[in-house]
């Protein structure tokens, strides 16, 4: 953001927080504050976020409300049961917002309102639902104040920029599948490109969801296709998975002339490559004359039998993936035509394809590990708090219940956010809104001078302070100055103000040790741990023959694929938050080889577990029945001591014990069908021959996994230190 | 013998003394944690967060010991 629109966005923020203190007051409204505290909250850089998450703040409210009127109705004179039931709604609230990307705002309110309400008069339940109506309009009130601010004066629009972004992602998607190309034809080394370009879609899908929010708050027109690009969304997502997959794969082909196995290969490649420049130009508006035409990959079977079982193997997980990779360009070219303005090629409407959810062999919930630790931690903060309250009583009263709760909920929204750093930012903050309480606001006598005053105040915050200073500067400004319609002034409550505010912090610190170390390392360890706990599990349920699993057993089954899916993503994300000045000998780019290597595990379990039931051919899978569960108990194996120790397996004794498997079970499939006289029809082998790439795929990748894990200084993270 | 302790005074505003000792105390706690820290020190513990709980208490009790006037 340039300095001249900070300029005006810090002009706008602060001349909507005076307006809307000005309002309320004029009107004798119950706590003004709640109207700064939508604009402070919902002054973000452009129209559309802004009036996106003015709406969520509004609509929350609402289900906030009605839960604090209930929960005060079910409970008025009995705490045990207030306690549960706020606990109760807060977990069910702060697990949906970790959960819903979408609208998690939405249940942020939710949470927070309801604790608001619910201690908004301590003295009598009777002005409940006045207060509850009261925040209501207030909140709207705020929100149609700054909406209309930032509408009118120096509006910042979304206007075209979904465009802009749709073309964007779709160029580096097409970039992304040409260094496949390039790489798969032997004309350049993949892995490193695609690493670079997967870290710039990732933040490009990223925007493209935010972009999409915002401007289908501004333009109907957006709003109306929605559908379409949520779509267009997914399928991009999945392209981007497919490639991961596709590339996994590319070190087993090494040895293999793709070209003479595939000989339609080029042409298939120039149409993918001509569907990847036609869908930019699409989504731009200049639609060219390219229209996709179905192509298929065929096999060259005499090619492919001069190959080794572990080649042919190779041969038939790429050519799913590159099937996979053609089905989804012609969804994403059709998805841009109908976005054009288009009926939908075959006249129905298609699904929104929404990533990292797959068909289920469940009908039950399957959670999320880590999202209910989440809202765990946010119950049992708010529980504690009560506890804290009622028990000792000591300065802060039920902002200990309240005050507590909230936070809460913004460290399970930001998990790697480290709540140590906040104690210091929110003393500063508060000494420096509490000097200005005891020294200018006593001199002030008119709404003229308060609301300059408000208006410097939240100048200052938004021109000079940014990200989580800024939302904490905001938080001085109200909870400190206590802005209300009869103003009394008292530096004892303030000062006790000040000192809870550190306290609660100090309390949220203590806490967050709840759930198990806030180290970022020791995260990173933990999680390692079950990602591999997971892959143990899951190959271990691999169908060994056709059979039936227990509804629980496939409730497990899901609940580990959504692990081991979610946990590469947690990894990176952790792996930022460690703190390098700790850890010098471990460079970022190893951390990012080792995030890397576990999310191509992950890509060749998924095509592993996809492969049908081992023993269907005859007469192979019969004959090497024992062979290949003796290999999969020994990958079973070293997942297993990888979930107690990341490095358990050195890579070169890994290595030989891998080779000399490979190499023994070729020799096997090679008596085998010397036995049977050659008699292995491609139908029979072609399952049998997807079942051992996916095996040979999940060696490979475990051996990818164990170089970098090795470089990586285990012990020096596992040392306990001072967080 | 006169055994309360006396508060502290600051521009005529009265502080609790066990408020200054228990501020003071978790701020040398906090420097002594990032001493051991830097050389690697507190590895030697079993479990830190309490080790600092108990240094914040020990540097309190000390604190209110030698500044407190009673």
């Amino acid at each position: 953001m340039s300095k001249a629109t900070k300029l005006k966005e810090a002009i706008k923020t602060g001349l909507a927080f005076a307006l809307v203190f000005g309002i309320a007051m004029k009107l004798n409204w119950m706590s003004p504050y709640w109207a700064g505290w939508a604009v402070a909250v919902i002054a973000l850089s452009t129209a559309g976020e802004s009036i996106r998450k003015g709406m969520y703040r509004i609509v929350g409210t609402i289900p906030g409300c009605l839960a604090a009127l209930a929960i005060h109705a079910l409970a008025p004179q009995e705490r045990w049961t207030f306690m549960l039931l706020t606990c109760g709604w807060m977990f069910l609230t702060s697990y949906l917002m970790v959960s819903r990307q979408k609208d998690s705002y939405l249940w942020v309110m939710a949470a927070y309102v309801c604790l608001i309400i619910l201690l908004s008069d301590l003295d009598s339940s009777a002005n409940m639902f006045e207060s509850a109506m009261f925040r209501t309009v207030e909140t709207v009130m705020g929100v149609v104040v700054y909406i209309l601010i930032a509408v009118f004066l120096w509006p910042q629009t979304n206007l075209g920029a979904i465009q802009k972004s749709s073309a964007e992602l779709a160029a580096t998607l097409g970039d992304i599948f040409r260094a496949g190309r390039d790489a798969l034809l032997g004309q350049r080394a993949f892995e490193v490109s695609f690493q670079a370009l997967q870290g710039k879609v990732v933040p490009q899908l990223a925007q493209f969801a935010k972009v999409l929010l915002a401007e289908g708050s501004e333009s109907n027109e957006v709003s109306e296709a929605r559908h379409l690009w949520e779509r267009f969304h997914g399928l991009s997502t999945a392209l981007l998975e497919a490639a991961g997959r596709w590339q996994s794969g590319f070190a087993e082909l090494d040895r293999i002339d793709v070209r003479a196995v595939f000989p339609d290969l080029p042409a298939f490649l120039a149409e993918l490559d001509a569907r990847f420049a036609a869908l930019p130009e699409r989504l731009a508006g200049r639609s060219p004359a390219h229209l996709s035409r179905p192509v298929r990959l065929e096999v060259d079977h005499a090619a492919l039998e001069r190959l080794t079982p572990f080649d042919r193997a190779a041969v038939e997980v790429a050519r799913k993936e590159m099937e996979r990779l053609e089905a989804l360009t012609a969804m994403l070219l059709e998805c841009a035509f109908e976005l054009q303005g288009h009926a939908a090629i075959d006249g129905e409407a298609k699904p929104v394809l929404t990533p990292g959810v797959r068909e289920r062999a469940t009908w039950l919930p399957v959670p999320d590990w880590d999202h209910l630790r989440s809202a765990t931690f946010v119950a049992a903060t708010t529980g504690i708090g009560f506890l804290i309250w009622i028990v000792f009583d000591p300065p802060g009263h039920s902002g200990w219940f309240q005050f507590s709760g909230t936070i809460a909920l913004l460290i399970a929204l930001v998990p790697t956010l480290r709540s140590s750093p906040l104690i210091g930012l929110v003393a500063v903050s508060s000494a420096i809104c509490l000097a200005i309480y005891v020294f200018v606001m006593p001199q002030l006598s008119s709404f003229l001078e308060l609301g300059s005053l408000l208006f410097v105040c939240m100048f200052l915050v938004c021109y000079f302070l940014s990200g989580m200073a800024r939302f904490f500067g905001s938080m001085a400004i109200l909870n400190i100055l206590q802005i209300q319609n009869h103003q009394v002034y008292s530096f004892a409550a303030m000062a006790n103000f000040f000192i809870f505010l550190v306290l609660s912090f100090t309390f949220i610190f203590v806490m967050s040790y709840l759930l198990g170390s806030p180290r970022p390392e020791k995260v990173f360890l933990h999680l390692l741990g079950r990602f591999f706990r997971s892959a143990e599990f899951l190959l271990s349920r691999k169908e060994l023959e056709t059979g039936r699993f227990s509804p629980l057993e496939r409730w497990r089954i899901a609940f580990h694929q959504r692990q081991l899916r979610s946990l590469p993503a947690k990894l990176g994300a952790w792996s930022k938050a460690i703190d390098r000045k700790l850890f010098p000998e471990n460079t970022p780019e190893q951390m990012q080889a080792l995030v890397t290597s576990v999310q191509v595990l992950v890509y060749r379990i998924e095509q592993f577990l996809e492969t049908g039931p081992v023993y269907r051919a005859k007469p192979l899978s019969p004959e090497l029945r024992e062979d290949v569960k003796t290999w999969q108990a020994g990958i079973e194996n070293i997942f297993g001591r990888w979930s107690r120790n990341p490095e358990a397996e050195p890579v070169g004794a890994l290595r030989q014990r891998l080779e000399t498997g490979l190499i023994r079970l070729e020799e096997r499939i090679e008596e085998v069908v010397n036995r049977a006289g050659g008699e292995v029809s491609r139908e029979e082998g072609e399952n049998f021959f997807q079942v051992l790439g996916g095996y040979r795929g999940v060696s490979e990748a475990a051996l990818a996994y164990a170089g970098p894990a090795q470089a990586i200084h285990w012990s020096h993270w596992r040392e306990e230190r001072f967080s | 013998m006169n055994s309360i302790p006396s508060e502290f005074t600051v521009g005529g505003v009265y502080l609790p003394p066990m408020l200054v000792a228990g501020c003071l105390g978790v701020l040398l706690a906090y420097w002594t944690a990032r001493l051991l820290n830097r050389y690697r020190l507190s590895r030697h513990f079993f479990y830190p967060p309490l080790v600092f709980v108990a240094l914040a208490v020990l540097f309190t009790v000390a604190v209110e010991h030698v500044l407190v006037p009673f």
